[in-house]
C-alpha cells in the first residue's frame, strides 16, 4: 500500500506523515535520536523571535541540518510567537533565508492563554505569503468557514488544532473536525496541536487526515526517543485502519461467534446465551 | 614541579589553577577578559548544585556528577577558607520546587520521573502542603497551594568563590595573565601574543572561547545564550532557591549574600539558542520579572542592580566533557547550565581518570563509582 499512499503537497511528495517540532528536547542529541525514531515527512523549527536580529547559527539549526541530510525529512519553519500579521510576514520571510525554503507553518497567535490562533490576522498574512511564493501551512482553529478562506487564498494545505497546543488532550472537538474532513475532501488537512498520546494520533488518522504534527507528546514524554518510535507506529496505524475501513458501530452485543446450535426464534428474542 | 598553562580563568580554570597551586606546581592562567570586568559563563551564574531539579533537562551522567560534587564541595570549601581566609557562603536549605495555578499538570510529570528515578520521599524529597511550603518559605505568594522541596540540593556565593580561588591560587604562587588570549597553531601549541607558551601540560578551560580556536574538535560546541537579573529588597528574605515547573521556560530565584538590610537575589535564567551577545531584550526581561512578580509580589518594589547575559558552553549532548587531543593537552568544556553541578566531579575525574595530581577529598564508595 505504501507505494500508492505517498502524501503530496504543493506537488512535491511528503516522506511521512508523522510531522515533529524541534523544543523543549532536553538537548540536541535527544531531539536527534527522537527524529531518528519518528522519521517525521517535516520537521519544523521556529525562528525564534529572540533571535531574530543575530540570524548566524549558534551551531543547534546545523545539527538538525546535518541529521536531515541523512533523511527524507524536509525543513517546516514556523512563525510561533507571533500576534499579527506583519510579524508573521517578516518572520516568514526571515525563516526563508535562514532555512532556504519557502515553505512556512503560518501562526498568528490571537490568545496568550489557549494560544488560540487568530483567524483574521491569519488570513491576512497567508494571502500576502502565498502571493509572495511561500508555500503556506496555516495552524488554525476547526472552524470551517475560516478554513475555507485559507483554501480559497491558496494556503496549500490547512492545519486545524485538535485542541490547544500542548495541552495534550487529544481530539476535543470530533463532530467539528469530520465535517471538516467531510467538506474539504480535496484539502490536504493535518492535524496539528493538542495531541498527547499515540492513540490520539490514530484516532486522527484513522478520521482521515493526511498527516499530524506534534512537539511536546514526544519532547515531553519520560523517554522521548521510545515515545517517538511510538507515535510512528500510531500513525502508521491509523492511517492503514482509514483505509481498510473501520466497521460500523453498534448500540447491541454480536457474538464474534455465532450460535448456530440455537435456533432462530431464540436469536430473534435476544436472548443468546 | 611541573609546570602548567591554563587557557580560560573560569570556574574550571580557576579551581585547576588553585588545586595545582597547593600542590606546588607552577600554574600561569591566561584569560582573555579583564580582571574586573570577567566574562566568564560562571559569573553569570547563579551558582546552584541542583542535580534532582534539573535531571528532567539533564540525562544521567550529569545527575551522578551532581551527586558527586553536593559530596565534594562542602570539603573543597573548608580547604578554600584555610588557603584564602575567605568563607564562601553555601546555602544548605535544598531547594523548592513551585507551580502556578494553572501549571498543575506539571505535577504529574513530576510524580512519573520521580517514580521512574526510584528517588525516596524523605530522603530525595519532600511534598509541601500549603502551610508547609508557606513555614520553609514565609515571603512567598500565597497562591502556591503545594510544592516539592528537595533538601539535598545546595547553592554557593560564586562571586565569593570565585575572588576566594583566584586569592588562594595566587598565594600558593600562581600567576593569573587577563586580557591575554590564546592562540592555538595547526599542531595545537599555544601562542600568546606571538611567544610560545611551553610548559609541561595544558589545560583548556575557555568554554565558548575555544571556538575561536584554530584546532578542530572532536565534538560539536556551541554557545547557548542566557540572560539573569541581579536584584535586592529590603522586604523579601528567601532562605534557598525557588524555581517555577513551567512547561517552557527554566526559572528560578536564587537568594544571595544580605548586605546591610537588603538581601540580593538573582533571578533567571532563559534560554535561546544563539551566540548573539547583545543586551538583554524586553520580551525577556518581561519573562523574568513577571515570573518573580508571581512568585512574590513584594519583589515588585525590589531594585533592579541590572540584567546580564553570557554564553553557556554546550556540547550536543549537554554534558561536559574532557577530551585529550595530546597527551600534554587536556580540553574540559560544555559544562553547560550546570557549571557548579558538574566541576567538583570534573576534579575528580581528571584526578582518577587523567592522572591529574589534584589532592581531591575523597569520595564514598556509593559515590566513586
Amino acid at each position: 500500500m505504501d507505494n500508492h499512499d505517498t502524501l503530496y503537497i504543493a506537488g512535491e511528495a511528503i516522506s511521512s506523515r508523522l510531522w515533529l517540532g524541534t523544543s523543549h528536547y532536553a538537548s540536541p542529541q535527544q531531539l536527534v535520536q527522537a527524529l531518528t525514531q519518528a522519521s517525521p515527512g517535516f520537521v519544523t523549527m521556529s525562528l525564534r523571535r529572540q533571535t531574530a536580529q543575530q540570524l548566524n547559527d549558534n551551531g543547534h539549526w546545523h545539527c538538525v541540518q546535518q541529521w536531515l541530510a541523512y533523511s527524507s525529512a524536509r525543513i517546516l519553519p514556523n512563525t510561533a510567537g507571533c500576534h499579527s500579521a506583519q510579524e508573521a510576514i517578516t518572520l516568514a520571510r526571515m525563516a526563508r533565508q535562514l532555512f532556504g525554503t519557502s515553505w512556512i507553518k503560518l501562526e498568528v497567535i490571537g490568545d496568550d492563554y489557549s494560544l488560540q490562533p487568530n483567524p483574521f490576522e491569519l488570513v491576512r498574512a497567508a494571502t500576502q505569503l502565498v502571493e509572495e511564493g511561500f508555500q503556506v501551512l496555516p495552524y488554525c482553529t476547526d472552524d470551517l468557514a475560516v478554513a475555507q478562506e485559507l483554501v480559497a487564498v491558496g494556503c496549500v494545505a490547512v492545519m486545524p488544532w485538535a485542541a490547544p497546543i500542548g495541552t495534550g488532550k487529544g481530539i476535543m472537538n470530533p463532530y467539528l473536525l469530520s465535517q471538516l474532513r467531510e467538506r474539504l475532501d480535496k484539502t490536504v488537512l493535518i492535524i496539528d496541536a493538542g495531541l498527547g498520546k499515540p492513540s490520539h494520533a490514530a484516532a486522527a488518522m484513522e478520521m482521515g487526515f493526511d498527516a499530524v504534527l506534534l512537539n511536546t507528546a514526544v519532547a515531553h514524554a519520560l523517554d522521548p526517543i521510545t515515545m517517538a518510535s511510538a507515535f510512528a507506529h500510531a500513525v502508521q496505524a491509523g492511517r492503514l485502519a482509514y483505509h481498510a475501513g473501520c466497521m460500523a458501530e453498534r448500540t447491541s452485543a454480536e457474538p464474534s461467534t455465532s450460535p448456530i446450535d440455537l435456533p432462530f426464534w431464540r436469536h430473534d428474542e435476544g436472548r443468546v446465551s | 614541579m611541573t609546570s602548567i598553562a591554563i587557557a580560560g580563568a573560569g570556574l574550571m580554570g580557576r579551581l585547576l589553577a588553585w588545586r595545582l597551586s597547593r600542590q606546588g606546581h607552577a600554574v600561569h592562567v591566561y584569560e582573555s577578559s579583564s580582571a574586573d570586568q570577567p566574562a566568564s559563563a560562571a559569573y553569570t551564574a547563579a551558582g546552584m548544585i541542583a542535580p534532582y531539579s534539573e535531571r528532567s533537562v539533564s540525562d544521567e551522567g550529569v545527575f551522578k556528577r551532581g551527586l558527586q560534587s553536593l559530596c565534594l564541595w562542602p570539603a573543597l570549601l573548608q580547604e578554600l577558607h584555610t588557603d584564602s581566609g575567605i568563607e564562601v557562603a553555601y546555602g544548605v536549605g535544598g531547594s523548592l520546587l513551585l507551580a502556578h495555578p494553572q501549571d498543575q499538570q506539571q505535577w504529574q510529570r513530576l510524580r512519573q520521573q520521580v517514580d521512574l528515578y526510584g528517588w525516596q520521599e524523605n530522603s530525595d524529597f519532600n511534598w509541601l502542603n500549603d502551610a508547609e511550603v508557606h513555614a520553609l518559605e514565609p515571603d512567598l505568594a500565597p497562591s502556591f497551594k503545594q510544592g516539592l522541596w528537595w533538601p539535598q540540593e545546595r547553592h554557593i556565593d560564586n562571586h565569593a568563590l570565585l575572588t576566594a580561588l583566584q586569592q588562594a591560587a595566587e598565594q600558593a604562587g600562581a600567576v593569573f595573565h587577563f586580557e591575554q588570549t590564546i592562540e592555538e597553531d595547526q599542531t595545537q601549541g599555544w601562542w600568546c601574543h606571538d611567544q610560545r607558551i611551553a610548559e609541561d601540560r595544558y589545560l583548556d578551560c575557555r568554554g565558548v572561547g575555544l571556538k575561536q580556536s584554530a584546532a578542530s574538535l572532536p565534538r560539536t560546541l556551541r554557545g547557548v545564550r542566557g540572560e539573569v537579573c541581579r536584584l535586592r529588597s529590603r522586604d523579601v528574605r528567601l532562605q534557598r532557591p525557588v524555581r517555577l515547573l513551567h512547561p517552557r521556560y527554566h526559572l528560578y530565584l536564587v537568594p544571595k549574600q544580605i548586605v546591610g538590610d537588603e538581601q540580593h537575589f538573582v533571578l533567571g535564567a532563559t534560554e535561546i539558542e544563539s551566540e548573539d551577545r547583545s543586551s538583554v531584550s524586553v520580551r525577556s526581561a518581561l519573562e523574568l520579572l513577571s515570573a518573580l512578580y508571581s512568585v512574590c509580589p513584594a519583589l515588585a518594589e525590589a531594585r533592579i542592580d541590572h540584567f546580564e547575559q553570557n554564553l553557556r558552553p554546550a556540547y550536543l549532548d549537554h554534558c561536559a566533557h574532557i577530551d585529550q587531543p595530546r597527551p600534554d593537552l587536556l580540553r574540559i568544556n560544555g559544562l553547560f547550565r550546570h557549571g557548579y553541578l558538574q566541576a567538583p566531579a570534573l576534579l575528580y575525574e581528571l584526578q582518577q581518570q587523567f592522572g591529574l595530581a589534584l589532592a581531591m577529598p575523597t569520595l564514598s564508595m556509593e559515590h566513586a563509582a
